[in-house]
């Protein structure tokens, strides 16, 4: 008889399943804890611009970050952990070019995000200082292409054509709405083309078909 | 296409993980081949042929 697998046991919940939750967890408990780092930064501000924190601010501050701390031991305690099985070389190494990907990327979004020259938004137009620019184009023109190509020659041939029919149903879908989304506008009935919503969309659309062929 | 791979798997107690660390894939792709919503690529299929030690169209079956 076969070792149970999740896929052969009826009462365990599925991979999808599995990583849907992780997901969620993941998206709501991360978006808590950069709001209440987002907090603690504007609290500690004004309380600097009053004199510096007195005693009061100091309690408030330390329940926030223990406040934190529960969110953060949530998270841990409810995710879903799956039983210690063998994992092949190659997934490893590209799992650690993902963890390297979002160690990297995370924390610039964040910096990004809370610094005022990017207005706090992906879709903001407004200018950005020359540093900034820079260093964003640094990790999408050499570093993101770089992991990329790495994660790409790791990756096994059943997630390689997962990938790719992502990428083939999100450049058809690029190839048919941004067409008609600039006719649209040019009609009045649309705003302006937005090149980042775009790249969202088709980024969205990549990864769904991506997750649901490799893990359904 | 049609294949025995969880059979084979059944015979030698292996579990799908195990399988995939033998064949240097992901567990998903073992899962994905025994179950026909992936046809492996001939090296692959070269491989899962040595290592059960069978000719490939013993493993799969293309009539189906």
């Amino acid at each position: 008889m076969t070792k149970p697998d999740r896929d052969d046991l009826t009462t365990e919940p599925t991979e999808g399943a599995v990583l849907l939750r992780q997901a969620g967890l993941g998206l709501g408990g991360g978006i808590a804890l950069i709001f209440i780092a987002g907090m603690i930064s504007g609290y500690v501000g004004s309380a600097l611009e009053r004199g510096g924190p007195d005693l009061f601010d100091g309690a408030l501050i330390a329940g926030v970050v223990l406040l934190a701390g529960l969110v953060a031991l949530g998270m841990w305690w409810f995710w879903p952990r799956s039983g210690r099985e063998p994992v092949a070389p190659r997934v490893q190494s590209a799992r650690r070019l993902v963890v390297l990907a979002i160690a990297l990327g995370l924390p610039f979004g964040f910096l990004l995000g809370l610094s005022e020259e990017g207005s706090g938004t992906l879709f903001s137009n407004a200018p950005v200082s020359a540093g900034i620019a820079a260093i964003s184009m640094l990790m999408w023109l050499i570093l993101g292409p770089l992991i990329t190509w790495l994660w790409w020659q790791k990756i096994d041939e059943h997630e390689a054509g997962a990938y790719r029919e992502g990428a083939l149903v999100a450049a058809h879908a690029y190839l048919f709405i941004t067409p008609a989304w600039w006719l649209a506008s040019r009609a009045g009935w649309l705003p302006q083309i937005e090149p980042m919503l775009m790249l969202v969309a088709v980024a969205v659309i990549w990864s769904a078909v991506w997750f649901v062929r490799r893990y359904f | 296409m049609k294949n025995r791979l969880k059979v084979l798997r059944a015979m030698r107690n292996w579990s799908q993980a195990e399988l995939a660390e033998r064949l240097d894939v992901s567990r998903q792709a073992v899962n994905a081949i025994e179950t026909g919503k992936h046809d492996p690529s001939l090296p692959l299929a070269f491989r899962i042929a040595r290592l059960f030690e069978l000719p490939i169209e013993e493993i799969f079956d293309d009539e189906a």
